[in-house]
C-alpha cells in the first residue's frame, strides 16, 4: 500500500513538473522553443485504442457509414417516384400571367379599323428607341400611321409602349416563340404587327380583360 | 479407328465448333443490345432521380434512344490526328471493345455449349488485358488530359484488380471450382459471410469499371472527358459500349457469385439469373445518382490500406470455413 502511495505521488509530481516545463516553454519568445507546447484540450478519442469491445463494435458500423449510405440511396430511390420538375417543353408549357410581355402586336377595333392614332407616345417613351413611326392624315381626316416599325432586337420588353398607348393599340401579347434565323426577320413592320394582332386577338383581349382593374 | 468413324468424329468436332461459334456470337450480339438498353436505363434513371424527364422522344417513352444514339454516332465524321495512321488510331477502341465482349465467352446460360473449366481465370486475364486498351487509347489521343485520364484509369484498375480478385477467389472457394457455370448454382448466398463479401465485391466492381463514386477518369473539373477525348463518332461509340459492357459483366459476375439461380431448372433459372443481373446493374445507376465523387488519394488509401487487408482476412476466414 505504501509503495502504491509513493508511486502515485511520484507520478503526480512528474505530471506537475511536465506542465510547468510546458508553461515555461510557451512563455519563451523563441519560435523553436514553442514547438510542442500546445495542450490538446479536446483530444480525439480513438475508439480502436479502447480496450472495451463494446466501444469498438459500436464504432465500426458507424465509421462504415452503412446506415447513411442506405438512407441516401433510399432518398434517391424515392426521388424516382416523385413528380418531375421539368416540362416536356414543346408539348407542355408552363402557365403565363396575363401581364406576360411577349411579342408585340397592333390591335384593331371590331370594325376592322386599326386602333393606332399615331400619337407617337410609344415612340417617345421607348427607352431602347426601338419604335419608328411616320404618320399622315388620311382623306377622311383621320390621323393614321404610314410606317410603324419595331426593331425586336433592340426592344427590352419593358412594356412601356403598351402602358403609354391611350387606345390600347400596341400591346405585348403572350407569344414568346418567334425565334428566327436572321436578324432581318426580327425587324417588324406595321404589316407584321397588325398580322400578329389579328392572330393573337382572342388571347390579348382575354389578358386585357383579366388585368383591367390594375390598369 | 476406321474411316467412317473418323468421319463421324470430324463431323462432331465441326458441329461442336460451329455450335460454340454460333452460341458465342448470339450471346455477344444479345449483350450488345442489352448494353444499349442499359445505357437508356441509366439516362432515364438518372433523369428521374434528378426530377428531369430523361430521354422521352424516340419511340414510346424514349426506349429506342440507344438505337438513335448509335446511328447518330456511327454516322458522324471520324476525325483523325494529323501525324498518325488511321489504322493505329482505330486500334485503341477496337481492342477495348474486343476485350469487353470476349468476356462473354464465359456467359453462363443454359443454351450455350461454351463451358470454360477456368472461366474465372479467363475473366481475370481479360480484364487485366483490357488495361492495355485503355492505355493505348490514352496514348493515341496525344493530349495530356487524355493521358492523365488513362494513367488514372490504369492505376485504379490495377490497384483494384488485386482486391477484386481476392474477393472473387474468396467467393469461389465456396464453389470449389473456377467454372462460372457451377458458380451459378452455389449455396453460398445464404450466409452472413457472403453479405459482407457482397459489399466488398460491389465496391471493387464500382472501382474496376471506373464508375461513380470512383469515376476519376472523367473528373470533368480537371480532365475533359477521360482518356477518350480525341475519339468521336464510331470510336467513342465502341469505347462507351465497352465501358457499359464491363458494367453488365460485373453485374453478371455478381449474379453468379452471390445469388443462386440454379442451372438445373433450365429456362426458369436463366430468367431468375437475368433478373439479378438487371437488378445489380440498376444498383450501379442508383449509386451513380447518389454518391459524390471520392478523392483520388483516398481511393488508393481505401484500396491498399483498408479493403485489401480486409478482403485478405475474408479470404483466410473463408478458407477456414470451407475446410
Amino acid at each position: 500500500m505504501a509503495a502504491l502511495v509513493r508511486l502515485f505521488t511520484a507520478s503526480r509530481q512528474a505530471q506537475l513538473t511536465g506542465v510547468r516545463t510546458i508553461q515555461a516553454r510557451c512563455q519563451s519568445s523563441v519560435d523553436i522553443d514553442r514547438e510542442g507546447c500546445f495542450i490538446n484540450v479536446n483530444p480525439q478519442k480513438s475508439p480502436l485504442a479502447a480496450q472495451d469491445v463494446a466501444t469498438i463494435t459500436e464504432h465500426v458500423p458507424k465509421s462504415l457509414f452503412i446506415a447513411e449510405l442506405v438512407k441516401g440511396m433510399s432518398i434517391v430511390q424515392s426521388m424516382m417516384f416523385r413528380e418531375q420538375a421539368t416540362l416536356n417543353y414543346p408539348f407542355e408549357k408552363g402557365p403565363l400571367s396575363p401581364r406576360f410581355r411577349g411579342e408585340h402586336a397592333l390591335r384593331r377595333y371590331p370594325s376592322g379599323e386599326e386602333r393606332c392614332i399615331a400619337c407617337k407616345l410609344c415612340e417617345a417613351i421607348c427607352p431602347a428607341q426601338a419604335i419608328t413611326i411616320e404618320a399622315e392624315t388620311r382623306a377622311d381626316g383621320s390621323r393614321r400611321t404610314t410606317r410603324y416599325d419595331i426593331d425586336m432586337t433592340k426592344c427590352i420588353f419593358c412594356g412601356f409602349c403598351q402602358e403609354a398607348c391611350p387606345v390600347d393599340a400596341i400591346v405585348e401579347g403572350p407569344n414568346f416563340e418567334y425565334s428566327t434565323e436572321t436578324h432581318e426577320e426580327l425587324l417588324y413592320n406595321k404589316e407584321k404587327l397588325l398580322n400578329n394582332g389579328d392572330q393573337w386577338e382572342p388571347a390579348i383581349s382575354a389578358n386585357l380583360q383579366a388585368d383591367y382593374l390594375y390598369r | 479407328m476406321n474411316f467412317e468413324g473418323q468421319q463421324i468424329l470430324w463431323v462432331q468436332t465441326l458441329w461442336g465448333v460451329l455450335h460454340l461459334l454460333i452460341s458465342s456470337v448470339v450471346v455477344m450480339l444479345l449483350m450488345m443490345i442489352s448494353v444499349a438498353f442499359f445505357i437508356v436505363i441509366e439516362r432515364k434513371g438518372l433523369g428521374m432521380v434528378q426530377l428531369r424527364q430523361g430521354p422521352n422522344k424516340v419511340s414510346v417513352k424514349g426506349i429506342l434512344q440507344a438505337v438513335a444514339d448509335g446511328v447518330k454516332l456511327f454516322k458522324k465524321e471520324v476525325s483523325f490526328p494529323v501525324c498518325l495512321s488511321h489504322f493505329t488510331f482505330a486500334l485503341g477502341p477496337v481492342i477495348c471493345f474486343f476485350c469487353a465482349y470476349s468476356l462473354y465467352l464465359v456467359f453462363p446460360n443454359s443454351f450455350g455449349s461454351n463451358r470454360f473449366e477456368l472461366g474465372v481465370l479467363f475473366f481475370l486475364c481479360i480484364s487485366s488485358f483490357s488495361v492495355y486498351g485503355v492505355f493505348l487509347v490514352g496514348w493515341l489521343c496525344d493530349s495530356r488530359y487524355a493521358f492523365l485520364g488513362a494513367m488514372r484509369a490504369i492505376a485504379q484498375s490495377i490497384s483494384y484488380e488485386v482486391f477484386l480478385s481476392t474477393v472473387l477467389f474468396t467467393s469461389f472457394l465456396f464453389v470449389g471450382s473456377y467454372d462460372v457455370f457451377q458458380g451459378r448454382s452455389n449455396e453460398f448466398f445464404t450466409s452472413v459471410f457472403s453479405l459482407g463479401l457482397l459489399m466488398l465485391w460491389f465496391i471493387a466492381a464500382l472501382a474496376e469499371t471506373n464508375r461513380a463514386p470512383f469515376d476519376f477518369v472523367e473528373g470533368e473539373s480537371e480532365l475533359v472527358a477521360g482518356y477518350m477525348v480525341e475519339y468521336g463518332g464510331g470510336g467513342f461509340a465502341l469505347l462507351a459500349l465497352a465501358e457499359y459492357s464491363n458494367i453488365m459483366f460485373m453485374s453478371m459476375m455478381t449474379g453468379v457469385m452471390f445469388f443462386n439461380s440454379g442451372m438445373s431448372s433450365f429456362l426458369f433459372g436463366d430468367i431468375i439469373f437475368s433478373v439479378w443481373v438487371v437488378f445489380i446493374s440498376y444498383l450501379f445507376v442508383l449509386v451513380r445518382g447518389t454518391m459524390p465523387r471520392y478523392r483520388y488519394d483516398l481511393l488508393m488509401d481505401l484500396c491498399w490500406k483498408i479493403l485489401l487487408p480486409l478482403s485478405l482476412g475474408m479470404f483466410v476466414l473463408g478458407a477456414v470455413i470451407c475446410c
